[in-house]
């Protein structure tokens, strides 16, 4: 079964890009290495040798403190700016649709921005998580109104407003940064571009729930978002609470790419792009679809950054260059070769 | 199931009227109506997918807004007159998706569930379709799929907006057999229907709306009137009995372009002047036509088109009164026809009618075909008259009686 294995290929992908995620690098780590660092951070190996030796301390820090993080942050970022596309595309019935192209991502952007600039976040470290969500949700259900308003069938409204409240919104996010006194060049590049450089578990601690709450939810909604695609109509018939749904997912897209924003910045073309490379190999039956594109988004987005890092090293290209970079040709090819696949 | 003073009224434009409808168990309701009468808004109204602004629905007598969303799927299904799917998914797919209202959020399909599914494809015939990819079916397919998917979700009712819309003639009737079949089983169905023709021979009951209100109820046969039609759908219309189904049957009449072009006089029978009186009705000429033999089916059409003519007793001969009336006719029209029908002796007179003809035109027989039947007299008083007016087909007919205007 085509779905079967694709599930199994991603997770051996995983678990191949997570371990050289740790071993490459500008300090070149062994597996061993690796393998000797936890045992020894988990107190399961408490040889004095071990723990005295320098290579290994080194060890314990870069992967506990540096790649570990990292790590974390692509694959969360990656699996949640995914799920949010596709569930995004699903309920908008739309192709086009994704936190990025609509703004969600950019208002998550401007709402950490403004913790970080009104000095929140020195204050208390869940504000910038706060501030995202908060930024993602109004720009999420602005657009979702208009959306209302433009009744439907025109599918290109919807589009259109996304990308006109995405430039408004990012044009904000430039202005904050630029007029903040802490501005600072590194800040502006990750706010604008995204990146997973220096990454600390606190961004973790404070995204990782959000994310699973949120797939939760997605994958509980497997069923609704596939009667969805008969039109809302149809779909009210079959005992749909259209309104119902409709906020829980779209507040849950919002929250979970805010999430995203809080571990990797807006990186772009993930939202987009995972889900329908996977919808053109196993259809719209979101029951598929929704793990495909989880590990796909987690997948990619950790490969993106194992690129970017090691590629021209100790140079680092920032992961949303690269995204990008393999994302727009890409695209272009599925959408020319597939056009009457690529359909929702 | 039924419904009281039903209105919608959006952006101040009134859809519907003051509506009452009732539908009860094992009864085809048909709604019937020009386009724009508001057909597909009642069903919608019905079904709670929008809100009246007057009136209420009510389900087993109670109100469908007490009803959850999913309640309300378990007893009510809705077949759009329209299907978006361009989807990459299976035929099974979307016919899984029936069942939604029957299973909570995690559940997958029962043993219960699937059985439905297999009765459902093999009573609609979709038994080889289970892998087809619905972006590849056509209209008419698509609208099946969507009829058996509604079937799927196994409900009292069923309300069906224009169910055989993208449906050739044969596929049509089998969809109605099996809504007639689903009828007798004890499901109440309310169906807007655009082919009165189809409305009237499975309904039990017809309503009739025009610019949002009902203006007729009750059997085919009283709503299917000649008076109605012309009221509510702006057409002329031959309301009569089906031969074959016993139903009421309607044809509709083609609005002749009056007092223009000249006139001509056909003589025919047995189906030979069919073609010819629709080429010459659309051209525009007054028509008269006889001496015909009623029951004839070229005197049926003359006699539908309201077209002037004589006729005389199936079988019986051509009498001297019904001569005379004929030879009336005659003499107001420019030219005459003679058709190729087969002469034989009780309609040998129509040969003397047209030899007294002052512009005869004679139609060619098709090849094979017998046009003598009866004495060797009767083949010489026609050579007679080829040999003196000219032998064309229909077509040169057609441009003989151009040219010569």
């Amino acid at each position: 079964m085509r779905f079967r294995l694709l599930l199994s290929l991603l997770i051996i992908i995983l678990i191949g890009l997570s371990i050289a995620s740790l071993v490459l690098g500008t300090f070149p780590l062994s597996p061993t290495d690796i393998v000797n660092a936890f045992l020894v951070q988990t107190g399961l190996n408490d040889s004095t040798w071990l723990q005295n030796n320098d290579h290994i301390k080194n060890a314990v820090a870069i992967i506990f403190y540096i790649r570990l993080p990292r790590l974390f942050a692509a694959l969360g970022a990656g699996w949640a700016l995914a799920l949010a596309g596709t569930v995004m595309q699903g309920l908008l019935r739309n192709p086009l649709a994704g936190p990025e192209i609509l703004g969600v991502s950019a208002g998550a952007s401007l709402g950490a921005v403004l913790a970080i600039a009104l000095g929140m976040s020195a204050v208390w470290e869940g504000s910038l998580a706060s501030m995202a969500v908060i930024g993602s949700l109004v720009t999420g259900f602005a657009i979702f109104s208009v959306g209302a308003k433009a009744q439907r069938g025109s599918l290109y409204t919807i589009i259109l407003a996304g990308m006109a409240i995405s430039s408004l919104v990012n044009g904000a996010v430039s202005a904050v940064l630029l007029f903040s006194k802490e501005y600072e060049v590194n800040q502006f590049v990750f706010w604008t571009m995204g990146g997973l450089e220096g990454r600390q578990w606190f961004h973790i601690v404070w995204a990782f729930p959000l994310i699973a709450l949120s797939s939760l939810v997605f994958f509980a909604s497997a069923k609704t978002l596939n009667l969805l695609l008969l039109g809302e109509d149809q779909a009210h018939a079959s005992g749909l609470s259209i309104a119902t749904n409709k906020l829980v997912l779209l507040s849950t897209t919002a929250i979970c790419t805010a999430m995203a924003i809080v571990l990797a910045g807006p990186i772009g073309f993930i939202g987009l792009l995972v889900p329908h490379f996977f919808r053109m190999i196993v259809g719209s039956d979101h029951k598929k679809l929704l793990p495909l594109t989880a590990l796909g988004g987690a997948a990619f987005l950790t490969f993106a950054d194992l690129i970017g890092r090691t590629l021209f090293s100790p140079l680092e290209i920032k992961a949303g260059i690269i995204t990008a970079m393999i994302g727009s040709p890409f695209f272009l090819i599925l959408v020319f070769k597939n056009r009457a696949r690529s359909g929702l | 199931m039924s419904a009281s003073k039903l209105s919608y009224t959006i952006n101040g434009r009134t859809i519907v009227r003051d509506l009452d409808i009732s539908l009860h168990t094992g009864e085809l309701v048909g709604l019937i109506g020009p386009n724009g009468a508001g057909k597909s808004t009642v069903l919608k109204l019905l079904l709670g997918l929008i809100k009246p602004s007057t009136g209420t629905v009510l389900y087993e007598q109670k109100p469908l807004t007490i009803l959850s969303d999913k309640q309300r799927a378990q007893s009510l299904a809705w077949c759009a007159q329209e299907h978006n799917l361009s989807l990459t998914c299976t035929v099974d797919q979307i016919l899984e998706m029936g069942r939604y209202p029957h299973l909570g959020r995690w559940d997958s399909l029962t043993m219960h569930d699937k059985q439905i599914l297999r009765q459902v494809k093999s009573f609609v015939g979709l038994d080889d379709w289970t892998n087809a990819d619905v972006s590849t079916l056509s209209a008419g397919e698509r609208q099946i799929l969507m009829f058996a998917r509604a079937l799927v979700q196994d409900t009292q009712c069923l309300l069906l907006d224009e169910p055989s819309s993208n449906l050739d003639m044969g596929t049509e009737h089998k969809l109605f057999a099996m809504i007639t079949e689903l009828r007798r089983e004890g499901k109440g169905i309310v169906a807007a229907i655009h082919n009165l023709n189809t409305a009237a021979e499975y309904c039990d009951r017809l309503i009739l709306m025009y610019q949002g209100s009902l203006v007729a109820e009750g059997t085919p046969a009283k709503v299917l009137s000649e008076e109605n039609l012309r009221r509510y759908y702006g057409i002329e219309v031959k309301v009569q009995l089906n031969q074959v189904t016993g139903s009421t049957s309607i044809v509709h009449i083609p609005k002749h372009v009056k007092n223009q072009g000249k006139r001509v006089h056909l003589i025919g029978g047995a189906g030979s002047a069919l073609a010819l009186t629709r080429l010459l009705v659309q051209a525009g000429y007054q028509l008269s036509a006889g001496v015909a033999h009623e029951y004839d089916s070229d005197a049926q059409l003359w006699h539908n088109l309201q077209i002037e003519m004589v006729k005389v007793a199936a079988f019986s001969h051509i009498d001297d009164s019904s001569f005379a009336q004929a030879h009336t006719l005659m003499a107001q029209a420019d030219w005459v026809v003679l058709c190729a029908f087969p002469i034989g002796p009780s309609n040998r007179r129509n040969l003397v009618l047209a030899a007294q003809a002052r512009r005869l035109l004679i139609v060619e027989e098709e090849p094979g075909f017998e046009r003598f039947f009866g004495d060797q007299a009767i083949k010489n008083q026609f050579d007679t008259l080829a040999h003196k007016s000219p032998v064309l087909t229909k077509n040169a007919v057609l441009a003989h009686l151009a040219q010569n205007d």
